[in-house]
């Protein structure tokens, strides 16, 4: 979906004579590959998921699950599994919807549903998206408060540097140094083990479901859910799939990409809780600012874990600062129609441009407010973005059963009694959320 | 304009005034440049639809459509293999232009009577009308006031049949056109007097004004009578002077006085100069838009002042280089005019000897000028020898083929 060096054209039959040798070439290419040998294969196909889930450690959730380990220990481990099965079923559903019809998600719901529910999916994507941009902004702030600098200098730069960025079409390169940058947070893992968990109490948390009527802890364990599902993260992957050209005969090692990125997205949560959870929750402690947060990767860092988790959160954030404008973008104007993508000059595609200005634009001004607070902003983001995954995941669920656009490949009823499942538990999460917060009012 | 989007969803009632259902589709089948709806696709029910024959629909209206028949005795009618569902399969998807890949989406479909039956003739891309379909009519009614509507003639899509649900627009490789004023003028004469200025009034003055020249003498005078002596005015003024002198002429006496009246009263005496003319002669076919240069200017300010001015295509084929006095001393093509040094002065690469006929002149004389030297267009002049107009070749091709008439204009496409 971000990608600046193909176009939104490559996706249909109605190509150019030489687009279409060129597809042909692809074609025998991937075919040549897949014969070769099956890792080499899936080499070529692997990317989509495996971006997309280290998009998803971005500092929205760096910050999110390191809360969720501070407030409430080891007691919501067990919501994680679930999270990540449910995010491997919708990523997988949109991979594959992308697959088969070589369409972004904006365009589909244009098409199956018609304008005026897509003008409603739109609306709801960039809420979500522009508070999910505030969020990465914050990250930068928080991030480089760590090294002193003012959020007033930090943040316009950090704006100005994504804008450039966008606008010269050198995100593709920056891309991907930030997710090489994300492995970072492979430290947590370490730390982890060096904080000398509770293990009985982790393995209690993780095993046995518990439940508070306590505001916090629903309000981080939605916050959990939404920074792990995002509507954004259905509109990058399908866009993804689409932009890289594969179709439905790259299924098999698309879903193998799918399932492993975001299982080793997983394991770097569980040990990001599970560390903040021994060194901050242990000693009665919260995270009132990125210091706090930082504290996890103590046991591996020492006095440099400061340093560590601000460089890890610099990184995540810009990446998120970067991929959510244009994530947004291509999906608004993909569905109305206005011309797009990265190889266009501004005066070409004035509205996608205008766009991510926007969202940009908006995320650091959120920021910049003077007083507000750094890691509620972060937090917040991700309950609104649990919030209204739902309606998102309905349209899915529908183009995945359409068969006049899915044929063979359309949802089977694993998928579906799953989407179902994680359509139901989103909109009780968000009722249970809100009676809590108005009793607690 | 008739748009698709603004009949789905209506109430369908047979004969007997019984509610049927919703109109969700239409159905056009494809052929011919532009496609006549053949079919109603209606919702009765939940998941529940029935087609119904073009035949069997009476009035089809933006409030209703009431058919002919009582729902139980409609014709039968199934989708042939070259029909589309034009709410299905056209409106929503997107146009893909070969030429320079553009993107754009299908934001409704424009349909025109004709008669007791509807075509369909273009899909619009424009914005405003995609804020039409959110139900912004005000924003959307500015918008396309101040834009020519940004619409791709039917003739210009591809489309596939309702068995390919994931059918793809493509615009054949001539690449995306507006729809161009003729194929316009061509519709509004098929229609009805009142569709056929309906049509008119929604277009923006500028096409409005381009369409009403391409159209016959007495369509023009038909739609003239229609649009009510203000807008004709506004029309008129909009038109170049010579079809405008045209149609006049064509008017009742008192009623062209009238219209002349309202008129701006530069753009009236440059009309009325014309009027002076005999008919057939070569004032009565000359027009007064062209372009004169001196011989003392160089190529380059030539250039650099047409391009500041943009003439007409049609009347900068040939550029007339006049004296003081206005006299016609000499003539350069455009193309003479690139390919000579930008510092080189007019004087000295213009032809010296102009072909030119005078302005009381027949038409034949005109027509024998402009075939035996091959000519665009020839400058006409007075007994001082004076330029006062231009007769370019689309205005003598009418009198060289005038059995092809209304056909005749097609080529010059």
């Amino acid at each position: 979906m971000v990608d600046g060096s193909s176009d939104e054209a490559l996706r249909d039959e109605a190509v150019s004579a030489p687009e279409q040798g060129r597809r042909r070439r692809l074609g025998r290419a991937r075919g040549l590959l897949r014969r070769r040998a099956g890792l080499v294969a899936f080499l070529a196909v692997v990317g989509p998921g495996l971006i997309t889930a280290s998009a998803d450690n971005d500092a929205q959730g760096i910050t999110t699950y390191s809360l969720v380990g501070a407030k409430t220990g080891y007691a919501l481990l067990w919501v994680l599994p679930l999270a990540l099965l449910a995010l491997v079923v919708t990523q997988e559903v949109g991979a594959r919807i992308g697959l088969v019809t070589g369409k972004g998600l904006g365009a589909l719901i244009r098409e199956r549903f018609g304008v005026r529910p897509a003008t409603l999916a739109m609306l709801l994507l960039l809420v979500a998206n522009l508070a999910t941009t505030a969020a990465e902004f914050a990250g930068v702030a928080a991030a480089l408060e760590i090294f002193g600098v003012t959020r007033y200098i930090s943040v316009p730069i950090a704006a100005v540097l994504v804008l450039v960025l966008v606008a010269k079409g050198g995100y593709r390169r920056v891309e991907r140094v930030l997710l090489i940058g994300s492995a970072v947070f492979g430290a947590y893992i370490v730390s982890g083990v060096l904080a000398h968990p509770d293990w009985t109490a982790a393995f209690r948390g993780f095993a046995t479901p518990s439940f508070e009527k306590d505001p916090v802890f629903v309000l981080t364990a939605v916050g959990m859910v939404g920074t792990t599902i995002t509507p954004w993260g259905q509109f990058f992957i399908q866009g993804y799939v689409v932009d890289k050209g594969l179709g439905p005969d790259d299924l098999a090692y698309e879903r193998a990409d799918v399932f492993l990125g975001q299982l080793a997205m997983g394991v770097v949560v569980f040990f990001i809780i599970i560390a903040t959870a021994a060194t901050v929750f242990a000693t009665g402690a919260t995270i009132v600012d990125a210091q706090d947060a930082a504290r996890a990767l103590e046991p591996l860092a020492g006095r440099f874990a400061e340093v560590l988790f601000a460089l890890g959160l610099l990184n995540a954030s810009l990446m998120g600062a970067n991929i959510l404008p244009l994530s947004t973008s291509y999906a608004v104007c993909e569905a109305f129609g206005f011309e797009l993508g990265l190889d266009r000059y501004i005066r070409e595609a004035p509205v996608f441009y205008g766009i991510v200005a926007f969202a940009i634009g908006f995320g650091a001004l959120v920021v910049l407010i003077p007083g507000i607070p750094l890691v509620p902003i972060l937090f917040i983001s991700a309950v609104v973005n649990a919030v209204l995954l739902a309606p998102i995941l309905i349209y899915l669920h529908i183009l995945a059963n359409d068969r006049d656009l899915m044929g063979d490949l359309k949802n089977g009823r694993l998928a579906n009694v799953l989407t179902l499942g994680t359509i139901v538990l989103l909109i009780i999460l968000t009722i249970v959320l809100a009676v809590v917060s108005i009793v607690a009012a | 304009m008739l748009y698709l989007s603004t009949y789905l969803g209506r109430p369908v009632f047979d004969a007997a005034n019984r509610p049927v259902g919703r109109v969700q589709d239409l159905v056009a089948r494809l052929e011919g440049e532009y496609p006549l709806v053949v079919g109603l696709r209606a919702r009765t029910g939940m998941r529940k639809r029935l087609d119904i024959d073009w035949t069997d629909v009476r009035a089809f209206e933006i409030s209703q459509v009431i058919l002919t028949r009582e729902a139980d005795r409609l014709h039968p009618f199934a989708l042939g293999d070259r029909d589309v569902l034009l709410a299905r399969n056209v409106m929503d998807k997107q146009i893909v232009d070969l030429e320079d890949r553009r993107l754009i989406r299908v934001q409704d479909v424009q349909l025109a009577r004709t008669g007791t039956r509807l075509r369909v003739i273009g899909v619009d891309v424009s914005t405003s009308a995609l804020l039409r379909r959110l139900r912004f009519s005000k924003i959307a009614d500015r918008m396309a006031r101040r834009n020519p509507p940004d619409a791709v003639a039917w003739s210009d899509v591809d489309v596939g049949s309702w068995k390919d649900p994931n059918v793809k627009l493509r615009v054949t490789r001539s690449g995306v056109r507006r729809l161009h004023p003729a194929d316009l003028a061509e519709i509004a004469s098929e229609l009805p007097p009142a569709e056929g200025v309906g049509l008119l009034e929604a277009l923006e003055e500028e096409v409005a004004a381009d369409t009403l020249e391409e159209m016959t003498p007495e369509d023009q005078v038909r739609m003239l009578e229609a649009l009510g002596p203000e807008r004709a005015a506004r029309m008129l003024e909009r038109m170049s002077p010579d079809d405008a002198a045209d149609l006049l002429q064509d008017l009742e006496r008192e009623e062209a006085e009238a219209l002349l009246g309202q008129m701006d009263p530069g753009e009236a005496a440059e009309v009325l100069k014309l009027l002076g003319y005999e008919e057939e002669s070569a004032g009565g076919l000359m027009t007064t838009e062209f372009v004169t240069v001196e011989p003392t200017q160089t190529c380059q300010a030539v250039i650099d002042s047409l391009r500041h001015r943009v003439p007409d295509e049609e009347h900068a084929y040939h550029l007339y280089v006049t004296d003081q006095s206005g006299r016609l001393v000499g003539e350069l093509s455009l193309y003479e005019l690139v390919v000579a040094p930008g510092d080189v002065e007019v004087g000295a690469v213009m032809r010296d000897d102009p072909i030119a006929v005078r302005v009381d002149e027949g038409q034949n004389e005109v027509v024998e000028a402009i075939t035996k030297y091959n000519l665009l267009a020839v400058p006409v002049v007075d007994d001082q020898e004076r330029v006062v107009g231009i007769v370019t070749v689309d205005d003598v091709i009418d009198l060289v083929r005038p059995q092809e008439h209304s056909g005749g204009r097609r080529f010059l496409r």
